[in-house]
């Protein structure tokens, strides 16, 4: 379902939002030689990433994948990315956005109260208007609202 | 003192003669605004006001037919929802309980199913009487097969609210939403300019037995409500600087309209229920035409400190309605988003709806039969261990 209105916004608009934690969701293909390093625990110490495994394969010959969600800093997140890829993990980011049933929202406002990164407001009739290009997908959203109408795609 | 004085039989007399004057608390603020009060005061009958909050302190009654055999519940159970019997097929279904199998599922979502007249599961079992003998009874029912299905709303409307915000390092989840520590964020719920009781703040319009349209569905103003604080200290316009009076109803369910009827759930406070409200103010005399006149600039509240969980909470000060409204507000001298929890699109056009309906002669003012006790001091719940005395 597309937000009511969801005008265009340039580039100027956009505020920085490096400060602001971030989520992604990646799947990571391990070569035979990688599949014992520690790698959450890097994440953690070294880059201040929660990491959360939503799927752990190993296959027979010892290669690997893992699927997981990264919460942490967006500068942070590209480092670590950078690091995983030197260390010969094929990293595969999930892409992955907000989407607002217009229809069955009732224009509260409680999303707007949880979205740091400025990507929800109400426009001058007091209706939520959702401004894509700003949102960071924290989901703090989905579960801020009360008549359960925003869902995460993948 | 301009010499114009209407009473509520002439305004009826205009409803139904199809000459009555009514707006929207919104269009009434911009013929203020162009035209002065004195206008208002002259050509004028009635303001709607109206709001679309969440709410607590709902209760809906529902009363079933009797089985074969003769039932007289004992346990009940409305979509796994715990349901209190009062009478042998009588049962009370709280708003704001939750399902045995699913939390986040509530009393307000029963309503919401009930109203859209979707089939609801009853599980009860009997007393063991000698009159009524049925132990187990089990049934799926629709609002039409009740023999009376009402809403009780304990704070139908409310004149008022705090603004939440949290000083500490960790995020809260309350009634007020999600507040993010180190002041990130604040929230406010009121319909504030729109809203019947900052319209007529002191309830001189508006008292037992007015009638408040709830959902659709023409109910009944039956005195103050829950959480009612009309002594709570007033900004120069009289408006309450937190929760000031409050007010009960009461409707029938039945002819609600589903889209105002929304059942809830907020994180780590349990179900709720979105319901839209509105109550017509007849523009009487020049007093009430100018406590109409109230814009959100004159409408105060209190920025509360939730982070610590006690009755009595630090307070950051006070901000107008204005300034909540533009998105952000100055906290202990940081720049906090500022975030409504209740529709003010949703108010705008619920007062539209009543306004056709005066317009098209379905709904009539009532004068109230009695005023709103509004001398009355909030009572406070303290432990007292030992013997009754
Ligand atoms: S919290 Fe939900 S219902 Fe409220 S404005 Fe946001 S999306 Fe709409
Ligand atoms: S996911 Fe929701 S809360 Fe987070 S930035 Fe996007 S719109 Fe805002």
């Amino acid at each position: 379902m597309p937000p009511k209105k969801n005008k265009k916004q340039d580039a100027s608009e956009i505020p920085n939002t490096s400060s602001l934690k971030t989520r992604r969701r990646v799947v990571l293909d391990f070569p035979a030689s990688q599949i014992q390093t520690p790698i959450t625990y890097i994440l953690a110490k070294e880059y201040d990433i929660a990491s959360n495994i939503l799927r752990a394969e190993i296959a027979p010959e010892e290669t690997g994948k893992l699927v997981m969600e990264m919460d942490g800093l967006p500068d942070k997140l590209d480092l670590a990315i950078e690091r995983m890829k030197e260390l010969g993990i094929r990293v595969t980011e999930i892409a992955r956005k907000v989407t607002f049933d217009m229809d069955s929202c009732i224009h509260c406002g409680a999303c707007i109260s949880v979205c740091l990164a400025g990507a929800l407001k109400l426009d001058k009739d007091y209706h939520l208007e959702f401004i894509e290009p700003k949102c960071t997908v924290c989901e703090m959203c989905v579960t801020s609202c009360p008549v359960d109408v925003v869902t995460i795609n993948i | 003192m301009i010499d114009m004085n209407r009473s509520y039989s002439e305004i009826n007399e205009k409803i139904k003669t199809g000459t009555a004057k009514v707006l929207t608390a919104l269009e009434s603020k911009e013929v203020i605004k162009e035209k002065g009060v004195k206008y208002l005061l002259e050509n004028i009958d009635v303001v709607v006001c109206s709001a679309f909050e969440m709410h607590v302190n709902a209760l809906l009654y529902l009363s079933f037919g009797q089985t074969d055999p003769l039932i007289y519940f004992s346990q009940a159970y409305i979509n796994d929802i715990h349901a209190y019997p009062v009478g042998p097929t009588d049962l009370v279904l709280s708003c704001v309980a939750s399902s045995i199998e699913n939390h986040e599922y509530g009393g307000s979502h029963v309503l919401e199913e009930l109203v859209k007249g979707k089939d609801i599961h009853l599980k009860g079992f009997g007393k063991h009487l000698e009159v009524f003998t049925n132990k187990e009874f089990e049934t799926w029912f629709n609002l039409k097969q009740l023999n009376q299905a009402r809403l009780i709303l304990n704070q139908a409307v409310t004149q008022n609210n705090i603004v939440a915000a949290n000083s500490g390092d960790k995020d809260i989840n309350s009634y007020m939403g999600t507040l993010i520590g180190k002041l990130e964020n604040s929230t406010y719920n009121s319909s504030s300019y729109l809203n019947p009781l900052i319209n007529d703040p002191f309830c001189k319009t508006v008292g037992i037995g007015t009638k408040i349209w709830i959902a659709g569905s023409q109910g009944f103003i039956t005195g103050h409500g829950t959480n009612h604080n009309p002594l709570q200290k007033r900004n120069k316009f009289g408006i309450p600087l937190a929760t000031g009076t409050t007010l009960s109803a009461n409707c029938d369910i039945n002819s609600m309209n589903p889209k105002w009827v929304r059942g809830g759930y907020l994180k780590s406070f349990g179900p709720v229920l979105y319901i839209g409200i509105g109550i017509p103010v007849p523009v009487l005399n020049e007093e009430i035409a100018h406590s109409l006149s109230i814009t959100d600039d004159k409408i105060h509240t209190t920025i509360v400190d939730f982070s610590i969980p006690r009755r009595t909470k630090p307070i950051f000060g006070q901000c107008s309605y204005s300034e909540l409204r533009t998105s952000t507000i100055l906290i202990n001298n940081k720049p906090t988003l500022s975030a409504p929890l209740s529709s003010m699109s949703g108010a705008i056009e619920i007062a539209g709806l009543i306004r056709n309906e005066i317009q098209n002669k379905t709904f009539y003012l009532s004068e109230p039969i009695e005023r709103i006790n509004t001398e009355i001091e909030m009572k406070k719940l303290d432990p007292r261990l030992g013997e009754a005395v």
